[in-house]
């Protein structure tokens, strides 16, 4: 865990003003070696992912977790240049029912583009996923994993959320992570991988169960590969890792923010946020590729910036 | 460590205006839809207890959840007793028998559920979206 903390600040983060933050992905120039391996090289391309939605959500700090919902949509749908696809990273819902997802998919349809792929959160997993999986499960194995390569690069949806363990960590289990290793060993190192999933895939803070118990397993299936990315949730804020060629990044809620590790008394929503500093501490997170510059950059977007 | 050389580059952002995008579309979440919201009062009634005794079975037939805690976390009621469970915090929970003998639907904020237990034995709990939360209730 120490090794996590000292390793983060290479990732801290400054901002001017009311800025965004852009981190750059170089790992070890993956494109560039893509290059000399002679495969074709991944275009341009970006994408966004959205998470925590909780629709539901009534309490404070937001009342209608619905509205900045809404606002989170209105960015996306103002990019200049629109995303190739969105991620949701789970917990669409606050409480797994019915009318919830719902009232997600009746908005997740306004956003302009041509495909999103889900994740479930455990707020999704209530109804042990029935629901989830009913409305999102064409196509992915279990309770909703899956891959799908884009523009050179392959991108992994795992689902840790489904079992979680008596201390509140997410898991794989064996069958997820079987297939896990099917799914990346017929891979070139040089091959760009980016997984995306609810929970942190490392050891966050595995106090408030902030933490996958068998993630370590997964990130050492992909340890071979030069740049691999892994995007998640559930935090409710930016939290970073790097670890050699692998980058950790967790995103913003839409709804609600939640304490840091260790400074709240427990992981909830925090309830005392004014209301015009509550769309700073919400937001999203877009990911640009570039083939040409050998490059992959994530950056984070409050709902008050509105710059995504 | 191999290498790390992430970089970190800034870019400036415009803030701009806040616009809000309309209302409506809220959810109805009613609070108490479980199963068996027996009231405590009611069940009091029903069981001709001694005042005295009553109060205090009533005291003790509450679980309260807040902060990520169960409180008491060691329950002992007597055989028939209906035990109410009140989420007091703004995060939802369950209550999840780990034998299965009850399960809440998922618990928002002031929500309560209510399970009656007839038979003798200790009936471990936890929340099922924070299974480090657990308890018990012991029935005598």
């Amino acid at each position: 865990m120490t090794k996590s903390v000292t390793r983060r600040t290479f990732l801290k983060g400054v901002s001017l003003a009311t800025a965004g933050v852009l981190w750059t992905v170089r790992g070890r120039s993956s494109f560039a070696l893509a290059a000399e391996d002679a495969q074709p090289a991944a275009s341009d391309f970006t994408f966004v992912q959205i998470t925590d939605t909780h629709v539901g959500f009534k309490q404070d700090p937001n009342k209608d977790s619905l509205v900045t919902f809404r606002e989170a949509i209105a960015e996306i749908n103002a990019m200049p240049t629109p995303p190739d696809f969105v991620i949701h990273t789970g917990d669409q819902t606050h409480l797994s029912k019915a009318e919830e997802f719902d009232a997600a998919a009746e908005l997740l349809k306004s956003i302009k583009v041509k495909e999103i792929f889900y994740v479930p959160g455990e707020h999704d997993e209530l109804d042990d996923g029935q629901e989830f999986l009913k409305r999102y499960g064409k196509g992915t194995i279990g309770t909703g994993w899956h891959s799908h390569d884009h523009k050179g690069v392959h991108f992994i949806g795992l689902v840790n959320v489904a079992k979680l363990t008596s201390t509140g960590l997410g898991t794989l289990g064996q069958e997820q992570l079987d297939w896990l290793k099917k799914d990346v060993e017929r891979l070139r190192p040089s091959t760009p991988i980016i997984v995306y999933t609810h929970m942190p895939l490392w050891m966050l803070y595995p106090q408030w169960g902030w933490g996958t118990e068998d993630g370590e397993q997964a990130l050492s299936l992909m340890k071979r590969f030069n740049s691999v990315t892994v995007l998640q949730g559930h935090v409710h804020q930016i939290q970073n890792k790097i670890d050699g060629n692998m980058t950790l990044h967790t995103a913003r809620s839409t709804a609600y923010p939640q304490g840091e590790p260790g400074k709240a008394s427990g992981p909830g929503p925090i309830k005392d946020v004014p209301s015009d500093k509550l769309r700073s501490m919400l937001g999203l997170t877009r990911m640009n590729y570039s083939g040409q510059k050998h490059s992959a950059a994530i950056f984070d977007s409050t709902l008050a910036d509105k710059q995504l | 460590m191999k290498f790390h050389w992430h970089r970190i580059v800034l870019i400036a952002t415009l803030g701009s205006a806040s616009m809000l995008f309309g209302q409506g579309g809220r959810l109805s979440n009613a609070a108490g839809q479980s199963g068996s919201a027996e009231s405590m009062a009611a069940h009091r009634a029903a069981h001709a207890a001694p005042v005295q005794g009553a109060e205090k079975a009533t005291a003790g037939n509450e679980v309260i959840i807040d902060n990520f805690e169960f409180t008491p976390a060691s329950l002992t009621v007597s055989v028939g007793t209906t035990v109410t469970w009140t989420n007091r915090e703004d995060e939802a929970h369950t209550v999840n028998s780990t034998t299965d003998a009850f399960k809440s639907p998922p618990m928002d904020t002031n929500d309560k559920f209510s399970f009656e237990f007839k038979a003798p034995g200790t009936y471990p709990y936890y929340c099922k979206l924070h299974p480090q939360m657990k308890g018990q209730i012991v029935v005598q």
